[in-house]
């Protein structure tokens, strides 16, 4: 670092990278330290300017609310459901179409999995909506109906059910990114390993066991880090799939499918609540960089071998 | 001779449940595709008809608005503005980072990697705030604003530019080449696929994106298309039909591009995930 010059040598370097400081402060920087003062604000909307210093107020009024904490709940239950169900599928997959020999049925394979993935989530949430119909034209009640079960589920109205039913959702529409690095992770692996092992005995499981899922280890840790961090962040598939006549600020029956992103939505943009909602961000936030840091604890520890 | 049969049949079977698998998983797909050509009556026919007894685009003509249109064209200016600027932001600045050290240009580079871990939602109510004062709400800049910059793509290039032989950048600064120059003539052609990968994936998922927008634009007529089909949603009032064929409208379009763009997409995601 002591040899490197403050300025660059030209002058246009000097501008571009002045300019590009400019516009991170200004866009990102700026709003992520916003976002923390406005939390210690009571900063309603149409009052901005009387906005005034409230200390933990918000934060207060945030914990003892009983929908917040709810909120908190269904939030982690959704990245609980949601995370290992996609690493599992997306494993068995992709494991599945590196062994296909066929390049051609590779693609096809990949490609089937990961179209929903590159597809609007309010296209396929309105799809999800349908097929999740409480009568017996919605599919899945009628498949259900089929193999004797004649109740018919409300998977989107039922309090206990409802959020899982958008988890599911989810998963079908996220596990093609999953399968995609897994897949692009198995082939980086080099078949001798795999032919050594058969040669010393190793039957296919042990194989699997003993050098794909080591080798894996970093894509395993990138998918379950992302996947954690946009499973926090849901609010498409929530705001879509419990969209009903004007009525944008539900939260899904009691409450049952709301998530932190879509509370902080509401709260900011349909209650004017700024400082509130703030917030909730703010916690959000220290939720995200938590399990980033996770990530770089693991990278640490895991890559002395 | 039973040895080879015994392999035969096992792949055979592996195949089969691998077809059966990718069958059930497209399922919703096709079920949205060929539900959108039925009518209204059929669409919720109890038992469903598993394809259209009665082929109709009576939900695609009742559900279309010529607005439409207009929606389309607003996803391609949000999704095309932001990838188009904030491809050259992030390879001018990354370029500038690499070839001409500086400090504030390391202090630049560390701030990227910080903001590659926050993720943009989680600002949407102070970027709101500074959209409304700097008088750009309800407008295309005002959207694609603070998509100008990405931290992920200056980092991303940064990286990329370890490929370049830094002679090769020297020859052409000791030919007098200006620093645009060279970025242009020299960069930008060796970084090509890396950034192709790049902006198409954040291209895809600009296109897909319902949340800023949907704070940004107040007026149907900046509506992108996520936003519009969202603004469709009233059970009570469409039928089923009608927004199958909603959703089959907004779907084939990106459908295609993907289709086209596969092998970019694939890189794409395949890059962020080995950084």
């Amino acid at each position: 670092m002591k040899n490197v010059r403050l300025l660059p040598e030209n002058k246009t370097a000097l501008v571009v990278i002045i300019m590009g400081l400019a516009f991170l402060i200004l866009f990102w920087w700026y709003p992520l330290i916003q976002t923390f003062i406005l939390g210690f604000r009571s900063a309603d909307f149409s009052r901005l300017r009387e906005s005034s210093w409230v200390g933990l107020a918000q934060y207060r009024a945030l914990f003892s609310n009983k929908v917040f904490r709810k909120v908190v709940l269904n939030t982690l239950y959704f990245a609980a459901l949601v995370v290992p169900a996609q690493i599992i599928i997306g494993l068995a997959v992709s494991t599945m179409i590196d062994k296909m020999k066929n390049a051609a049925f590779q693609r096809l394979g990949l490609l089937s999995f990961y179209i929903p993935y590159v597809l609007p989530i309010v296209a396929i949430g309105i799809l999800w909506k349908f097929l999740y119909h409480p009568s017996r034209f919605g599919i899945f009640n009628f498949l259900l109906s089929k193999v004797g079960v004649h109740e018919i589920i409300r998977w989107l109205d039922d309090p206990k059910l409802a959020l899982t039913s958008i988890g599911i959702m989810q998963i079908w529409q996220r596990v093609g990114y999953v399968i995609l690095l897994y897949f692009a992770g198995l082939q980086a692996i080099p078949r001798i390993f795999y032919e050594a092992a058969e040669i010393d005995g190793a039957n296919a499981w042990q194989r699997f066991r003993a050098i794909t899922l080591p080798l894996l280890t970093p894509a395993t840790l990138f998918v379950v880090v992302t996947s954690t961090i946009s499973a926090f962040m849901t609010f498409e598939a929530v705001y879509i799939m419990t969209l009903n006549v004007g009525a944008v600020t539900r939260g899904g029956p009691i409450d049952s499918t709301n998530v932190m992103l879509f509370y902080i939505y509401s709260n900011a943009f349909g209650n004017n609540r700024m400082g509130y909602a703030s917030a909730a961000a703010t916690i959000l936030f220290l939720m995200v960089l938590g399990v980033t840091l996770l990530q770089f604890k693991f990278i640490r520890q895991k890559f002395e071998y | 001779m039973r040895e080879k049969y015994k392999i035969e049949v096992g792949k055979l079977v592996l195949y089969g449940f691998f077809f059966a698998i990718i069958l059930f998983y497209v399922f919703p797909l096709y079920w949205m595709f060929s539900s959108s050509f039925k009518t209204a009556g059929e669409v919720i026919r109890i038992p469903p008809t598993w394809w259209p007894h009665l082929l109709s685009v009576e939900g695609y003509i009742e559900v279309w608005r010529p607005i439409w249109v207009r929606f389309f064209i607003n996803s391609f200016i949000y999704a095309g503005g932001s990838v188009a600027i904030s491809l050259f932001t992030s390879s001018l600045i990354g370029f500038v980072i690499v070839t001409y050290p500086s400090k504030i240009g390391t202090i630049l580079s560390w701030s990227a990697i910080c903001l590659i871990m926050i993720p943009f939602t989680i600002l949407i109510v102070p970027l709101y705030l500074l959209i409304i004062k700097l008088h750009l709400l309800n407008s295309y800049l005002g959207m694609i604003a603070p998509r100008m910059v990405y931290p992920f793509g200056i980092f991303f290039i940064q990286l990329a530019m370890r490929n370049i032989p830094r002679d090769l950048i020297d020859a052409a600064k000791i030919d007098g080449c200006t620093p645009l120059g060279i970025y242009w003539r020299v960069v930008l052609p060796l970084l090509g696929t890396s950034l192709a990968a790049l902006v198409t994936l954040e291209f895809v998922w600009r296109w897909n994106e319902l949340l800023w927008p949907l704070i940004v634009a107040s007026t149907e007529k900046l509506f992108p298309i996520t936003v519009g089909l969202a603004s469709l949603v009233d059970p009570y009032f469409i039928e089923f039909d009608q927004y199958l064929a909603a959703c089959v409208i907004v779907v084939t379009p990106i459908l295609i591009m993907f289709l086209c763009l596969q092998k970019f997409f694939v890189k794409g995601i395949v890059i962020t995930g080995m950084k």
